[in-house]
């Protein structure tokens, strides 16, 4: 592949200012570096442009992999960098130059739980587990979809029940029924007490996760508005999906259809 | 033992499977690095999150040159397209439904015009007369019917009968009223362009009316003053028509039907 046909010189100023945009709206790296960090990783990405495309193997898009490269470059920069920087409230992105990372108040929310959505999902077949003991966790309406997935048979393994946030449970019957829950579906023999050391340990890495390459510095009193709004946020989307539908039946049923 | 960390391929790799929810295409023990290092799961997130962006820019992008609308309102277009549909769906059922009333009005008259055939086939009963009047109904059903099987739709309109004057001519159908007797048939049935008398009988001689004819949609077609008969005129057209018989004080005498076929 030639070097015309990998990736066009337009292309790359405009992938790697996406990159550093993101990392400058994590206020990662302090906005007047900017151009700095750009050019410098257009030029590494340029000397080494060779071995570059001969490390791509066509499992993804050509553009994903300039992403990648261009996104561990900016790493790299900001290990090295960051003790330098004395990054203060003036280096916080303008608004113009958002490309989609903008400070508004409502894009910064959706920024937030776009990540933690994210993050949950990297966790795998367990990430229905991780959002609905959280969910539980934190006394939150739980839909019976989330507990569908994480257990298909929940009708037959009594998990509505076990689940039922109505009635007056403290923390500690509340783990005792997450113990119940997990030793029934999984087929396991822990207690209480496991469940809650996992279940901090998952909060943790959530926390964590959150904060690497970002000024946000979560802490559990944050992170646990953060994930109400994220899960509110999902059953807001199901509620319009539901009201449209709703509607359409109701317009049928005038038809007489 | 070092860790292997991800190289740049797998982690654009599994981005895009983050994006597209096709997460289980990993294998395990991939999966098993990522839930444990934290530095490629960053990764992972990092591009996936650029992508998004990209493709919500190319998206919004589109939307403002297609349709010229500013990009914070793209919500508010597409909940407007969803009452729009909406809407029409309504709009659509209620025009079906005034269509359907429509032709059910007009399927009465039809049945209107089968009634007209019918009383063509009923005998006059003369009031005059004692005899008990049966009518037989196999003998209509043995006679020929002359209406066309095919009639067209503006042939059709000049039969149906108009409700006030159907009204008024079932009331007068004694032909007797005062003084006057009404020797022509209630309902008459002539063949177009054949001249017919109407006739009746009056006590005084010489004394005046006014017959009035109309058409199928009350419309005064003929106005004439008579004294004791008029004829119908050989131009007016095919049709179902009504005449009244008027005194000189403005009494209605009689109602009756003309049909011209």
């Amino acid at each position: 592949m030639t070097k015309a046909q990998f990736i066009s010189p337009e292309q790359l100023m405009q992938y790697s200012e996406m990159v550093v945009n993101r990392f400058i709206a994590k206020r990662s790296i302090p906005f007047r570096e900017k151009e700095d960090v750009q050019m410098y990783i257009v030029e590494k990405f340029i000397l080494k442009q060779q071995k570059i495309e001969s490390s791509f193997l066509g499992k993804s898009k050509v553009s994903t992999y300039c992403f990648a490269v261009l996104n561990r470059m900016c790493l790299e920069v900001i290990r090295k960098e960051i003790k330098h920087w004395n990054l203060s409230d003036e280096d916080k992105h303008p608004d113009s130059i958002a490309m989609g990372f903008n400070s508004e108040e409502n894009a910064v929310v959706n920024d937030e739980i776009r990540n933690l959505d994210k993050v949950i999902q990297l966790f795998f077949e367990e990430a229905p587990k991780v959002k609905l003991f959280i969910a539980l966790y934190y006394r939150l309406d739980i839909k019976e979809s989330d507990i569908n997935n994480y257990d298909s048979n929940y009708k037959e393994d009594n998990l509505l029940e076990v689940f039922d946030l109505n009635k007056d449970i403290n923390k500690a019957e509340l783990f005792d029924a997450f113990a119940y829950a997990i030793n029934s579906v999984e087929q396991k023999r822990i207690k209480a007490d496991a469940v809650r050391m996992w279940l901090n340990k998952i909060i943790g890495i959530l926390i964590k996760r959150l904060n690497t390459g970002s000024r946000a510095q979560y802490d559990k009193d944050s992170f646990q508005i953060l994930f109400e709004y994220y899960y509110l946020k999902e059953s807001d989307k199901q509620m319009g999906l539901k009201k449209v539908m709703t509607l359409l039946m109701v317009i049928l049923w005038i038809l007489g259809i | 033992m070092d860790i292997r960390h991800l190289t740049e391929q797998e982690i654009a790799t599994y981005a895009e499977y983050l994006n597209e929810g096709t997460l289980d295409k990993i294998s395990s023990e991939e999966k098993e690095h990522i839930k444990n290092c934290d530095a490629c799961n960053n990764e992972i997130i990092a591009v996936a999150d650029i992508l998004e962006q990209m493709h919500k820019s190319v998206v919004e992008e589109s939307i403002t040159n297609n349709i010229g609308l500013n990009i914070s309102k793209k919500k508010s277009v597409i909940n407007y397209t969803l009452i729009g549909i909406a809407a029409s769906i309504i709009l659509a059922a209620v025009i079906i439904m005034l269509l359907s009333e429509k032709e059910a009005s007009i399927k009465p008259r039809i049945a209107d015009q089968q009634a007209i055939e019918q009383d063509i086939y009923t005998p006059v009963i003369d009031s005059n007369s004692t005899e008990e009047v049966v009518v037989d109904v196999t003998e209509k059903e043995e006679l020929e019917i002359t209406i066309p099987d095919v009639i067209e739709e503006e042939e059709l309109l000049a039969y149906i009968c108009n409700d006030d004057l159907e009204q008024l001519s079932a009331r007068y159908n004694t032909a007797l009223r005062g003084d006057i007797e009404i020797t022509t048939d209630s309902i008459v049935e002539i063949a177009a362009g054949t001249p017919y008398m109407l006739q009746w009988n009056t006590s005084e001689a010489g004394e005046e009316f006014i017959i009035e004819i109309y058409d199928n949609k009350a419309q005064l077609i003929i106005e004439e003053s008579v004294h004791n008969s008029y004829e119908i005129r050989s131009e007016l057209k095919e049709g179902l028509y009504y005449w009244k018989l008027i005194n000189s004080d403005f009494d209605l005498l009689f109602c009756g039907k003309i049909i011209i076929r």
